[in-house]
């Protein structure tokens, strides 16, 4: 006999003409009630037996607060986007070579596609290897099943150059601020500094904007908006607090 | 955890008694998870330590508002002083959805497997041309969990850094 909550789940569920399921079940161990949904079934708008992120997280809200249940929404990939991603992984393999890790894909739509590859070389120098030339190869693969290219999400060893928030963080941080010393700390951050003008003509861009000031002896500090505008907060690792301990570490 | 989980996998694979292959495939399945959450933990643990104790249940939903709602608002702030571009905002944004559905959705599902593996024995792990199953999910696909994990958390940690939150 299905159990009670299964029972009205469903009711709940057909009520709001919801058909996009494969499967629903109730887990005993804690009374959840599992929603299986292919991911083909999730569109950007609801309709013709399809649901979308929003759909589902409003049912899930809607039925804890009308019924007081619970349910969480599984989304699992169809068979036919599977042999897609076999497929796509295969051909990375063979282009990427050696520098190839892992290969996932997630479909967030039916027809779009978000694709994570794990290179292992810092630079991939030659257009075989560079990011465009994957990506071109990802599209063309893809197109052959009518899926675009959403995302690509590439991660290496590569290192970012960082961004202006960070800067004003750290040079919020180390006060007055040596050249050398925001240089260390982004390195130490695990940041790409990048060639060795990029960062002078950074801060100079950020100081004629009046988010910092360049000092007589060269050393860089924050003006008040530079200062209210650097994330800060209660959390342990908030710019604050860094600060703080900075400031506890350095010798007078 | 991983290589734990391995193991456990390759010897469901050479048993030959149904019984055996039911047992060892299930715990590999638990392991499996764990690897996973222990990922994602280590990543809460650099966002922010307090998160680090929450719950397994509750991991995807404290991802998915909680975390997705903070990083959200501290774009929303640069972009407003102009600390940062749109179009760096629309790609940090866009970045911070998918990863963020992604590891939660995968962790609900490997979550779910976990509780059938300890404690619903009537469900066994089956077999069939795909290889071994339990639920809806193969052990070929629980063996790269952690990869997803470990990706979606970069990409994550990626953009918090660069907010300038940690």
């Amino acid at each position: 006999m299905e159990s009670s909550k299964l029972v009205k789940v469903r009711e709940f569920l057909s009520q709001r003409h919801v058909n996009f399921l494969t499967d629903l079940r109730l887990r005993a161990s804690d009374e959840m009630v599992l929603v299986y949904v292919p991911s083909s079934q999730v569109g950007k708008n609801v309709g013709k037996g399809k649901t979308s992120k929003r759909q589902m997280a409003r049912l899930k809200k809607d039925l804890k607060k009308q019924h007081g249940l619970d349910i969480e929404f599984l989304i699992h990939k169809s068979k036919g986007e599977e042999q897609v991603v076999t497929g796509l992984c295969a051909l990375l393999g063979k282009r990427l070579g050696r520098y190839m890790g892992e290969c996932f894909a997630s479909f967030p739509e039916e027809d779009i596609a978000e694709i994570w590859v794990d290179a292992k070389q810092p630079v991939l120098s030659s257009e075989a290897l560079s990011v465009e030339g994957i990506e071109t190869a990802i599209r063309d693969y893809l197109q052959l099943f009518n899926i675009r290219l959403r995302g690509l999400h590439v991660s290496g060893p590569e290192k970012e150059l960082p961004s202006n928030v960070v800067l004003l963080r750290v040079i919020k941080i180390l006060a007055p601020a040596e050249l050398d010393e925001i240089r260390s700390k982004l390195e130490g951050d695990g940041f790409d500094v990048g060639l060795p003008k990029w960062l002078e003509g950074k801060l100079d861009i950020l100081r004629k904007e009046g988010f910092l000031l360049r000092q007589k002896d060269g050393s860089y500090v924050l003006t008040d908006v530079g200062l209210r505008l650097t994330p800060h907060g209660a959390f342990r690792s908030s710019s604050d607090i860094e600060r703080a301990l900075f400031l506890g570490r350095k010798k007078w | 955890m991983q290589v734990v989980g391995d193991k456990l996998s390759e010897w469901a694979y050479t048993e030959k008694e149904d019984r055996d292959v039911d047992a060892f495939g299930r715990s590999a399945f638990n392991r499996y998870y764990y690897a996973s959450y222990l990922i994602t933990r280590q990543m809460l643990t650099e966002l922010d330590s307090r998160w680090a104790r929450t719950p397994h249940l509750n991991i995807p939903n404290l991802l998915e508002k909680t975390i997705t709602g903070r990083i959200r608002k501290e774009i929303r702030r640069s972009e407003k002083v102009n600390l940062i571009t749109k179009g760096a905002a629309s790609h940090y944004r866009a970045s911070i959805n998918t990863n963020l559905f992604e590891l939660s959705n995968l962790l609900r599902r490997a979550y779910a497997v976990r509780i059938i593996a300890d404690y619903e024995p009537d469900r066994k792990v089956t077999r069939d041309a795909r290889g071994f199953s339990l639920d809806i999910e193969t052990l070929q696909a629980a063996k790269n969990w952690g990869n997803r994990v470990s990706l979606c958390a970069k990409e994550i940690l990626k953009v918090w850094k660069q907010l300038g939150i940690v």
